[in-house]
């Protein structure tokens, strides 16, 4: 009996404990209902046979699904992109923004306006002064509008290069996790799903800055690949990431591996880094391509018109806009000639030197030049080809701006999937602290019942 | 597996919800505050493409109408001129009939000579006539009278034209040999005419001024067919001019109709944002009050 007595106290005393138990997880969850990353646990309680019946801990259960994880990875990898790219064409759009009534487009306007009044009275002074202040606005603009784009690009340097470290430092920072993962020995706290919860917010992050697939390993490790090749993060090592090119050049990465050798990517890399590299080397060079192409034919078209005229003073052979010599860079190039700058004398608007000052004859010629479609290669006018040049980039960054609403709203529903696996509930918390008191008030009463059976057989002795 | 909503989720799905609800309620401000329906191209790509293509279409219309106003304007003045032309012309001939009459004798023709002396200085004011700094009749040679000191033409003989559309051009000078013979045209000129009667006229030449009748027969004819084709170039410009004015009402509607704010649509789009925002933000307050944890009795 004396052994029962002692057997009732020793289940008891093992409820208390499991209880207790139960209580500090329950503790740590409600703590931690607001931690970023944090995965709710649970601590399984087993029964015991020995001799009686009596509850023991079982495994703490840290509630989490790789599969959501790898979800949130690939979605924030398309998110981290289309941000990317989006963030850097909204630095260039205002350039090109003619919406509001301004920009080159209404330069092109008011450089016509202006030649067809000199055409209207070829004598007036007022009206050549318009059309070389209207040609010097012209160049201004488009030179403004050249230098937005590439600020833009420089911006866009930078902030690849922000994210390359970033991805350097997360990459440290997972390694690290690593090595910590496999030194802790698995206990109660266990703090390994802390450590993960921690790596997998990295990862998190390092899949929006760049494209990423992970493999973990037997050892508690994970293994970071980037998806355009190349290994990341191995165990407790990482690689560093090291942004090339820039300035003119397209940007690239290498990898640089512990052993110092350098490693070149199959592909650019997905994420936000590749995201700014397309908005960079791809659309902005497309839209600045388009500018240079544009401001190339147009002044080589304007001067081959301007210069076979004959100016107020007869002279002839003088360009409107200096020369640009070939296509690169061309739009950051016009500007008026010196042959008529502040010269309103010079500025060629007769065909006939004989029918001076009153022939328009070339004013007519050069007014032709606005709806003339071999003005720009690729048969386009020079308004339709500014108009490519904006929406070249208007579209890009109306479409990067779509996909990455869409993309962040998968993330999201990814982030809730996972909140509602592994996120925190305050009340179904609240529902099993209920039972855990209840049952610790349980195992209590059982020993001060045990306690009285002791004290009555002690009396009886 | 049972639905579970945590906390994380509830506080994510808010944040979510009021993001949304402010930034729908910014991009429903915005066509209010700035009168467009778009402020970048990106809002939408074609639109902005369109707006720039319509403008421009709608600056190369008024640049058209600013130029037929210039062409009217010298053509208006050059109608008037002919009118006085014609009078003087038919006073000559007319003067001329009278003259070569049996009836009228040496003296009076002498003395008739002074009224076409005068008539003629007339003719030659008009025909080196000047109008904001411009000779009305020296085409393309505007830098000097087109008539010289004894009235030879030396001016311009075919004159400017001007762009009034994009295919279309309008004469804008009516050259002085076309009113007033002279220069390549073969004709003698009305100033020659006016002097050689002059001479007739002192030298009692009834003959001579039976030839400058029919002469000034022809310059008459000559005036009237300049003053026929002024007018239908001014009719010209009535047309081109009206369709100007159509096509740019219709581009200026268009152009509205692209960037222009409705503005029933965007008032109505700000309430409902507002409503959204305001239900937001109270379902918000709601909810996290509800699941404060101080709310649970245990």
């Amino acid at each position: 009996m004396g052994n029962s007595i002692k057997e009732l106290m020793a289940i008891g005393q093992q409820g208390l404990m499991a209880q207790k138990s139960t209580m500090n997880v329950i503790s740590r969850n409600v703590a931690n209902a607001n931690t970023p990353g944090y995965a709710r646990q649970r601590l399984e309680l087993v029964a015991i046979h020995h001799p009686g019946i009596s509850i023991d801990t079982g495994a703490l259960e840290t509630v989490r699904s790789s599969s959501i994880q790898r979800s949130i990875l690939g979605a924030s990898i398309g998110y981290g992109f289309h941000k990317g790219k989006h963030d850097i064409l909204q630095l260039a759009e205002p350039a090109l923004n003619d919406v509001g009534g301004g920009g080159v487009s209404a330069a092109i306007d008011q450089f016509f306006t202006n030649l067809n009044r000199l055409g209207n009275d070829p004598t007036g002074t007022a009206e050549r002064l318009e059309v070389l202040h209207s040609a010097e606005h012209f160049g201004n603009t488009l030179r403004e509008t050249s230098q937005e784009i590439i600020k833009a690009k420089l911006e866009a340097e930078f902030e690849a290069k922000a994210a390359v470290d970033e991805v350097n430092a997360i990459s440290k920072k997972v390694a690290g996790l690593n090595s910590r993962i496999t030194d802790d020995k698995v206990g109660f706290p266990d703090p390994t799903p802390g450590l993960k919860n921690d790596r997998d917010l990295l990862l998190n992050r390092l899949s929006e800055l760049v494209g990423i697939s992970t493999v973990d390993k037997a050892n508690g490790t994970i293994a970071v690949f980037l998806e355009a090749g190349g290994t990341l993060v191995d165990d407790n090592y990482s690689n560093t990431l090291k942004l090339t090119g820039g300035s003119l050049a397209a940007l690239d990465v290498e990898i640089i591996k512990k052993d110092g050798s350098v490693m070149k990517p199959l592909t650019r890399p997905s994420g936000r880094l590749g995201g700014i590299m397309t908005a960079r080397d791809t659309v902005l060079k497309k839209t600045s391509d388009e500018l240079d192409q544009m401001a190339f034919g147009f002044v080589a078209a304007m001067n081959g018109v301007h210069s076979a005229g004959f100016g107020l003073d007869g002279s002839t052979g003088n360009n409107l806009f200096d020369p640009i010599v070939g296509v690169v860079g061309a739009a950051s190039k016009v500007n008026i000639s010196n042959d008529v700058l502040g010269q309103t004398d010079k500025l060629a608007m007769a065909l006939d030197p004989t029918m001076l000052p009153g022939d328009n004859g070339n004013v007519l010629a050069m007014m032709d030049l606005q709806n003339d479609a071999t003005v720009v290669a690729g048969g386009k006018t020079v308004g339709d080809a500014y108009d490519d040049a904006m929406s070249t980039l208007a579209v890009a960054k109306s479409d990067a701006r779509r996909q990455s609403d869409e993309q962040e709203a998968r993330v999201l529903q990814f982030y809730e999937m996972r909140e509602q696996l592994s996120g925190v509930a305050l009340h179904e918390e609240m529902i099993a602290l209920n039972q855990a008191e209840r049952a610790f008030s349980a195992a209590s009463q059982l020993i001060q019942t045990a306690r009285d059976m002791y004290d009555v057989i002690m009396r009886m002795v | 597996m049972a639905l579970r909503v945590s906390e994380s989720q509830l506080y994510l799905k808010a944040t979510r919800d009021n993001n949304r609800a402010r930034q729908r309620l910014q991009e429903a401000t915005l066509p209010l505050t700035t009168q467009q329906k778009i402020t970048r191209p990106s809002e939408d790509p074609v639109t902005a493409a369109r707006l720039n293509r319509l403008r421009r279409t709608r600056g190369e219309t008024e640049q058209y109408q600013e130029a037929v106003g210039q062409v009217r304007t010298y053509h208006t003045l050059v109608e008037s001129t002919l009118d006085s032309i014609s009078s003087v012309v038919v006073d000559l001939a007319d003067l001329a009939v009278q003259m070569a009459s049996d009836n009228v004798g040496s003296a009076e023709r002498s003395a008739s000579a002074k009224l076409v002396e005068e008539w003629s200085e007339s003719l030659k004011m008009m025909g080196n006539q000047k109008q904001a700094g411009r000779y009305l009749f020296a085409g393309r040679k505007q830098g000097a009278p087109p008539y010289d000191a004894n009235f030879l033409f030396v001016g311009d003989e075919d004159g400017r034209r001007v762009k009034v559309g994009e295919s279309r051009l309008l004469d804008a000078d009516i050259p002085g040999t076309e009113i007033f013979g002279g220069g390549t045209t073969g004709v003698k000129s009305l100033f020659q005419t006016a002097q050689d009667f002059f001479t007739a006229l002192n030298a009692n030449d009834q003959v001579g001024i039976n030839t400058i009748l029919g002469e000034l027969r022809d310059a008459h004819d000559r005036v009237i067919g300049t003053h026929v084709r002024v007018g239908t170039i001014l009719s010209d410009i009535d047309t081109v001019d009206y369709a100007h004015a159509n096509r740019l009402l219709v581009q200026t509607l268009q152009e509205g109709d692209v960037i222009g704010v409705d503005f029933a649509k965007a008032t109505h789009e700000l309430a409902f944002s507002q409503s959204v925002l305001e239900a937001t933000i109270m379902t918000t307050q709601r909810l996290f009050e509800s699941i404060n944890i101080r709310n649970f009795n245990i």
